[in-house]
């Protein structure tokens, strides 16, 4: 059984770049173009990871995740934010709205699942080697 | 006369006193009859003329009935034998009567009037008077009323002009010879007599005796010889007796012509007339001597009581004093005047001014004494003389000595030496001057007012000056006259608050011009001539207060002017934060906006290079590795360019972390490790065990230490770099050592400038924005820590970066 991520983005490009590889690294991906779908797909299909983008319309990647840490079903859910905001402090406020880890645009394609999978906690990188 | 009444109402009562009179009257007209002219009353001597005069001069005017009843008896008995009927006799009496009673009573009251001696005969003035209008005047009125009335009732007038030269000639001897003896015998001292004068006195009438006999009796012409003899009288006996001697000769000289006119009647009428002459010369001339030595003698016995009186007083004194008669001969002196004169007390009798002094000075002391004997009142004076160059003060004064009568008769001086207390009073008057001068030519106004009515006392030039006021418009003003109606009532209050040295306050004064300024005063209590004042100096300060004023307007001007500055500024500031704000957010979108198609520029190609869509054969790979080369360095310089402006705009914000330098060295290596394994380079570590954890910003040192290790490796093609990290001084010290192209001496100042890349010839061999070191060197500077470079040219480079173990940027 694949492990399933959820990636909330709004630009395309990204979507699918995102989508294609964590499909080609055998991940089953759900999709949300917003927050507001993000957080739906995220109470409906329980993803085991999501990759949070931060600049979203109406609600951005600090609230969604803040709403995410704040639903009991969905708070133990690992949140990497992949942002471009790699400016001083985004860091710093991705991590303290309640996400567990934090990739910078633009993306590795050769490092990026290896990046994305350190934040993972050991029960699910477990899961992960298991498969 | 007071006195003299009274002794005599004393001695005799007055019942007795009148009969004496009339008795004493009566028979003295009996005698004069014997030698009146035949068939009249009138008389060569007329006695009892002389004791009507002294008995109205010694007992008053009430005795006149007397006088009038015997000289009517007198005349009576004298007329009639004559051969007028009974009934004219007894008329005639009475009319004569009157004359003789009128006589005394005009002649006393002239004396009286005149003189206030109760004595005439004392003083030269009295005894004149007593001549003049008792035995000239007052006879001439007896003589009229006599002959005139003699002449109507028996028609004799024939004999009307002798008659009449005679009657006042009898009664003007009578007078003159009578009434001094009783005048004089009533004041009569007997007790002054001893034997020597006793002895004297019987030489003095055997002489006498002597004399008279000689002149009269034998050798007529000899009469000159009285003059010897009455003037030994007046000089040795007194008044009293030498009218009893002029009475005496007289009286003889009248005989000895009685004598003769039996020889020789022709001549009798002559005879008379020569003898009445003679004997009223004598007795005027003696009467007039003897008052003046009389005067002399008391005067010199009241200048000796005087001096007796308070000798040892005077002598005691530490002032000189000295007594001069009225002819300015010293009389006495005390022995501190002597003294002064070189002299023994006792030797200054009978000397005068010219005895010790200079002529001239003498001169002078002589004008001034007899200045002040003429004025006969006190005089002070302080007399100034310069002996030696030295200035002596000396305080004179001098009293007149009076006798009975109020006649100066000499002067009692007494002077002392009043240098020192002259000195002291110049010295207080210099003082006084001084203190005068500082009030008067203080440039502060000053005034004094009285405390209770609040009277200006005085006021100085400056007051003056300020105020416009005249002196004496200031001295009839109040205080408060010089304040505003509002401050009056206050000021009063105040003014009677004050004591000692106080501060007045703050007040207004209008000066005369009516111009008002503002004051401040402060005063202090004194005592101003007697009386309680208080001084108070007064400063403008309008000056002030209007600086005070002006100083206020511009420090309100100032304050407003920075309220309006600091307003701009919060403006300023405001705008200058929302244009931060707004770089903020432009270099935040910038960031994301090149990213993002970055993002699929790298990302894509990653993938395609994964060959994850398909299989690529070898020339596309070769081409998307160049595209994903492009892309990534397109990043690098993104990110270098972002770093260095927010460095420059101060936009970038360090973060403080706790952590272990081996652990950002490893993730150094970690990070380089597959670069290094392409250009088959050796990429160590060598950390110092045991080193500190350090506080600074862990993202900033490996962002340095990952560009210090990929610009290494950059520029090294064969060989190795080396990480060291090392504890020196207190600091952390790591070194990237690379075994590279080096750099020449002259290039390391420019390296860590931006967009420098050493040799713009291998610039394009070697790929890099130029911005890493040029950060580098900003943020090690940001952190605390410095960054410097050691290098040799084909031997390599070593960059050191110094970092403080605990940052405290």
């Amino acid at each position: 059984m694949k492990l399933k991520a959820l990636i909330i983005e709004d630009n395309e490009q990204n979507m699918y770049m995102l989508s294609f590889l964590l499909e080609k690294n055998n991940y089953e991906v759900f999709q949300a173009f917003n927050g507001l779908d993000g957080i739906k797909a995220a109470t409906n299909c329980l993803p085991d990871v999501i990759l949070l983008d931060i600049q979203l319309p109406e609600m951005d990647g600090y609230q969604i995740a803040r709403e995410l840490r704040n639903r009991n079903d969905l708070n133990t859910i690992p949140i990497i934010a992949v942002t471009s905001h790699a400016m001083v402090g985004d860091r710093e406020k991705v991590m303290a709205s309640g996400a567990n880890g934090y990739i910078e645009k633009p993306i590795d394609p050769d490092n990026f699942i290896q990046r994305m999978e350190s934040h993972f906690p050991k029960e699910l990188l477990q899961r992960r080697n298991q498969l | 006369m007071e006195d003299t009444k009274s002794t005599f109402a004393k001695r005799w009562h007055w019942f007795i006193l009148l009969i004496l009179i009339i008795l004493s009257y009566y028979s003295t007209a009996k005698l004069g009859l014997i030698f009146a002219f035949e068939g009249t009353v009138a008389s060569p001597v007329w006695m009892p003329a002389g004791i009507a005069l002294a008995a109205i001069l010694l007992a008053g005017y009430r005795v006149w009935p007397a006088i009038y009843i015997a000289a009517f008896l007198a005349n009576l008995q004298g007329l009639i034998v004559s051969e007028l009927p009974f009934h004219s006799i007894l008329i005639l009496s009475l009319i004569t009567a009157m004359g003789n009673t009128l006589e005394a009573l005009i002649g006393a009251g002239l004396i009286s009037r005149f003189s206030n001696n109760p004595n005439p005969l004392e003083t030269l003035k009295g005894t004149t008077l007593f001549i003049f209008f008792g035995a000239l005047l007052a006879p001439l009125i007896a003589a009229l009323v006599g002959s005139s009335s003699f002449c109507i009732f028996t028609n004799h007038w024939e004999i009307y002009d002798h008659l009449l030269l005679n009657w006042w000639f009898g009664d003007t001897l009578g007078i003159l010879i009578l009434a001094p003896i009783i005048i004089n015998w009533n004041q009569y001292k007997f007790n002054e007599w001893n034997y020597l004068k006793f002895a004297e006195l019987v030489g003095f009438i055997i002489v006498l005796g002597f004399t008279s006999y000689l002149i009269f009796f034998t050798i007529y012409n000899l009469i000159y010889l009285f003059i010897p003899v009455l003037l030994w009288s007046i000089f040795r006996f007194g008044k009293f007796e030498t009218s009893v001697f002029v009475l005496i000769i007289s009286g003889l000289a009248l005989w000895s012509i009685m004598h003769h006119a039996i020889n020789n009647a022709l001549q009798q009428n002559e005879s008379i007339l020569v003898i009445q002459s003679f004997v009223g010369i004598v007795a005027i001339t003696f009467l007039v001597l003897s008052s003046v030595i009389y005067e002399r003698k008391k005067m010199q016995l009241s200048l000796y009581e005087s001096l007796t009186k308070h000798r040892s007083l005077l002598e005691n004194l530490p002032q000189k004093i000295f007594v001069k008669n009225s002819n300015l001969i010293f009389v006495s002196c005390n022995e501190n005047f002597a003294k002064e004169l070189n002299i023994q007390s006792s030797e200054i009798a009978g000397k005068t001014d010219y005895d010790f002094f200079p002529i001239d000075l003498a001169e002078k002391y002589r004008k001034e004494d007899s200045a002040f004997l003429a004025s006969g009142k006190l005089l002070e004076t302080e007399v100034c003389e310069t002996r030696a160059g030295q200035t002596y003060w000396t305080q004179v004064v001098k009293v007149p000595i009076k006798d009975g009568n109020g006649s100066v008769i000499g002067i009692q001086g007494i002077f002392w030496d009043i240098t020192k207390r002259k000195q002291a009073e110049e010295l207080l008057r210099l003082n006084e001057e001084k203190y005068r001068f500082l009030f008067e030519r203080n440039p502060v106004p000053l005034l004094i007012y009285d405390t209770e009515t609040l009277k200006f006392r005085a006021v100085n030039e400056a007051f003056i000056k300020q105020y416009g006021f005249s002196m004496d418009e200031v001295l009839a003003m109040q205080l408060p006259d010089l304040y505003p109606e509002e401050e009056k009532e206050a000021l009063v209050e105040v003014a009677q608050g004050l004591h000692g040295h106080a501060y007045a306050g703050e007040w207004h004064h209008i000066r005369k011009d009516g111009s008002v300024i503002s004051i401040i005063a402060t005063s202090h209590d004194l005592d101003y001539m007697e009386r309680d004042a208080r001084i108070a100096a007064v400063t403008d300060i309008t000056d002030r207060k209007l600086a005070e004023m002006e100083l206020e307007r511009y420090h309100k001007h100032l304050e407003n002017m920075v309220e309006e500055r600091t307003a701009e500024l919060e403006i300023a500031k405001e705008r200058a934060e929302s244009a931060d704000q707004l770089k903020s957010a432009f270099l935040a979108t910038m960031s994301h906006e090149l990213r993002t198609p970055l993002n699929s520029i790298i990302g894509f190609t990653g993938m395609l290079l994964q060959e994850l869509p398909g299989p690529l054969n070898e020339e596309q790979k070769k081409q998307l590795r160049m595209t994903q080369k492009s892309g990534r360095h397109l990043l690098s310089l993104i990110n270098d360019i972002l770093d260095l402006s927010k460095i420059e705009a101060g936009q970038l914000n360090l973060s403080t972390d706790r952590f272990k330098i081996s652990e950002v060295i490893q993730n150094v290596i970690d990070l380089s490790k597959p670069f290094a394994t392409s250009k088959n380079l050796l990429l160590t570590a060598e950390i110092e065990p045991d080193l500190p954890e350090i506080t600074s910003d862990q993202f900033r040192v490996q962002q340095v230490i990952i560009n210090l290790v990929n610009n290494a490796l950059k520029f090294t093609e064969v060989g190795s770099v080396k990480v060291e990290a090392l504890l020196q001084d207190k600091h952390l010290v790591v070194r990237v050592i690379d075994t590279g192209l080096g750099i020449e001496e002259n290039q390391i100042t420019k390296l860590f400038k931006p967009f420098i890349q050493i040799d713009s010839g291998i610039a394009r061999k070697h790929e890099g924005t130029g911005l890493g070191l040029s950060i580098s060197k900003k943020l090690m500077t940001m952190l605390g820590g410095s960054i410097s470079v050691e290098s040799e040219l084909a031997k390599g480079s070593t960059f050191i970066i110094r970092l403080p173990l605990d940052n405290n940027y």
